[in-house]
């Protein structure tokens, strides 16, 4: 029974499909964190973010949208193409 | 990042295309930061100056990062002949 | 998403292109064995009038939205073609940038109003201005 519940975990943890399910979630988190980063700043409209708020804002949303971007890329060359040699 | 990145398979053997990746993954996260501080600048959460100064530093090195692809694409083009 | 990642069919057995062997290694932008400074200057200034083409667009585009006032519309603009026709004095740059046509057909880039205004060269404040005027005299 240990052996079956090891290969199930592996199928269900390690399996390609698996794989892509992570990492269209992780792809949805990014797109929502990034949503909420701008909402937070909704509240300034009183008092205009300064420069040094506005540098935090950018450095944390680009590298969001970065990582984003690019793990898109990477699961439609991995649709398209099947595995890749590694 | 070892295997602990389900992405790592898809990792080529070649760095100057996975360099290519990185600069357009790049190239469209500037694009979507720029638009967010325009977000921003309509909303009146940023002064026009500041959206102006940032606006202008972040578009700088998307086309810094444009030139980079170019030379990056231009090579994978010739090979092709 | 982006079209531009390229799927990789160098690595396939049916591929018959050969990988090109500089790809193997990262690609700097800048090689310093063929960058000279008076290229890095060059580029710089080309980086500077695209972050003017891209900021302009977006100035035009909030003066349209109401988000800005007449008068922060106005002086940002002037100062922005004012920028932009500096850079452009420089004949290394204009050799790289041929013109506006040629530049934004090279680096893709997507920005209506700006290109609008600046083959006007006035912002549209000033063109209404001037239209005002004309029309007074009659």
């Amino acid at each position: 029974k240990q052996w079956q519940d090891l290969q199930g975990m592996i199928r269900d943890n390690y399996s390609d499909e698996a794989m892509k399910r992570k990492v269209q979630l992780s792809i949805r988190q990014l797109d929502e964190q990034c949503n909420q980063l701008e909402l937070s700043l909704n509240t300034h409209t009183e008092n205009k973010l300064d420069s040094n708020s506005l540098d935090t804002f950018v450095n944390e949303y680009l590298e969001k949208r970065k990582l984003f971007h690019l793990q898109r890329e990477k699961l439609a060359t991995w649709d398209a193409q099947g595995r890749l040699k590694s | 990042k070892g295997t602990t990145d389900p992405l790592w398979m898809v990792s080529t053997e070649s760095a100057g295309l996975n360099q290519l990746y990185d600069l357009v993954a790049k190239d469209d996260a500037l694009s979507d930061t720029i638009n967010a501080l325009y977000q921003m600048l309509n909303r009146g959460v940023i002064a026009l100056d500041l959206f102006v100064r940032k606006s202008r530093e972040l578009a700088r090195e998307q086309f810094l990062t444009r030139l980079h692809i170019e030379k990056i694409t231009t090579i994978l083009l010739e090979a092709e002949h | 998403m982006s079209a531009r990642a390229p799927i990789n069919h160098f690595g396939t057995t049916n591929s018959t292109r050969p990988f090109p062997p500089q790809l193997y290694q990262e690609l700097p932008l800048f090689p310093p064995e063929t960058t000279t400074s008076k290229d890095k200057e060059t580029i710089d200034s080309l980086s500077e009038i695209y972050s003017i083409i891209i900021a302009l667009d977006h100035v035009e585009k909030a003066y349209l939205r109401d988000s800005i006032t007449d008068s922060q519309y106005t002086a940002t603009v002037n100062k922005l073609l004012a920028q932009y026709n500096t850079y452009l004095n420089n004949e290394n740059v204009r050799a790289q940038f041929h013109d506006l046509k040629h530049f934004r057909e090279r680096f893709n880039i997507v920005a209506s109003n700006a290109i609008t205004r600046l083959e006007r060269g006035i912002p549209v404040t000033v063109e209404h201005a001037i239209d005002n005027e004309q029309g007074q005299n009659q």
